[in-house]
């Protein structure tokens, strides 16, 4: 006999009580929403920064906040958006980033460079995680915004206006940001291409 | 609505194609007593916070300005009277009653 299904989790009666003081609803909208805020941590998390540091951080600022929160756009929305200007933040505070070298590349990150530089065959799907990690450092290279513009855009495959309602940003300054940043990695691309000829 | 698609056969197009394949292990659940402690954390530090303590320092910046541009607007007026009383245009009655002075201003 299959399992009777879980009722959906009441956002609204949550909030009220959490609203009124009750650490047992703040508990139990912490574990509702972890899932969400974890994803979008993981995909945005800065070099040195624990996961579970900045997600409490992010929870941190949602309970501070929580009198702000008028209802105008669904709550697990309002969420993210203060997951993503919180890592946008960590990221903006990291002034350095790493010089992307072939020498610092794992074996397999390598290979799949190489696949994707030479255009000669395409990226096996074993060295999927290879190509994620690999995507990380390249990003590493942007800017911070230009970063969050494409890992949203090209990973996570959002929308402008998607992307306009989480961080704030306006279309065309969005639109900017792509541009600009397949421009400094397509030129990376082509430095990377004369080394490995040479 | 995407800006401009990405080209086919560009190579951060491949790259983050096979980069979306990848699988994610890792668990999505909260750990263990990390709610209790965001929550003993978010609402053990929200303490009253009075009207007075929220307004108290922004009115003070507010005052000042104000002060500031009071006596920026009247300084030549105030000047020109300090002026005047050092020169001695209008001195004060010095040896009188001064409670009588008042009284006869006030007639």
């Amino acid at each position: 006999m299959p399992e009777p299904a879980e009722p959906p989790f009441d956002v609204a009666g949550c909030l009220a009580l959490v609203r009124a003081g009750d650490q047992r609803a703040a508990r139990e909208l912490v574990d509702h929403l972890y899932p969400l805020v974890i994803r979008i941590v993981r995909s945005h998390l800065p070099r040195r920064v624990a996961e579970e540091d900045l997600t409490q951080e992010v929870f941190l600022k949602m309970f501070s906040r929580l009198a702000q929160y008028q209802g105008a756009v669904h709550f697990t929305h309002w969420v993210s958006r203060i997951a993503v200007t919180t890592c946008i933040d960590h990221l903006r505070a990291q002034k350095r980033r790493p010089e992307f070298r072939w020498a610092d590349l794992s074996e397999s990150e390598a290979d799949v460079l190489d696949a994707v530089l030479t255009n000669e065959r395409e990226v096996p799907a074993n060295d999927a995680l290879a190509a994620t990690e690999l995507v990380q450092k390249l990003l590493g290279q942007l800017k911070p915004d230009d970063q969050l513009v494409l890992r949203l855009l090209d990973l996570e495959q959002k929308t402008i206006a998607e992307i306009a309602a989480l961080t704030g940003w306006n279309q065309s300054l969005i639109k900017v940001r792509a541009f600009r940043a397949r421009r400094k990695l397509q030129k990376l691309f082509l430095e990377l291409r004369k080394k490995e000829r040479s | 609505m995407s800006p401009s698609p990405l080209p086919p056969g560009s190579v951060w197009n491949r790259l983050v194609r096979a980069a979306r394949l990848a699988p994610d292990p890792r668990a999505t659940a909260a750990p263990l007593g990390f709610g209790t402690r965001v929550v003993a954390l978010a609402l053990g530090r929200r303490a009253p916070v009075s009207l007075l303590d929220l307004l108290a320092l922004r009115a003070l910046g507010v005052a000042c300005i104000l002060a500031l541009c009071a006596v920026a607007l009247n300084y030549e007026e105030a000047a020109r009277r300090l002026g005047g009383l050092a020169g001695g245009e209008e001195s004060l009655p010095i040896g009188e009653d001064v409670v009588a002075v008042v009284l006869a201003l006030a007639d």
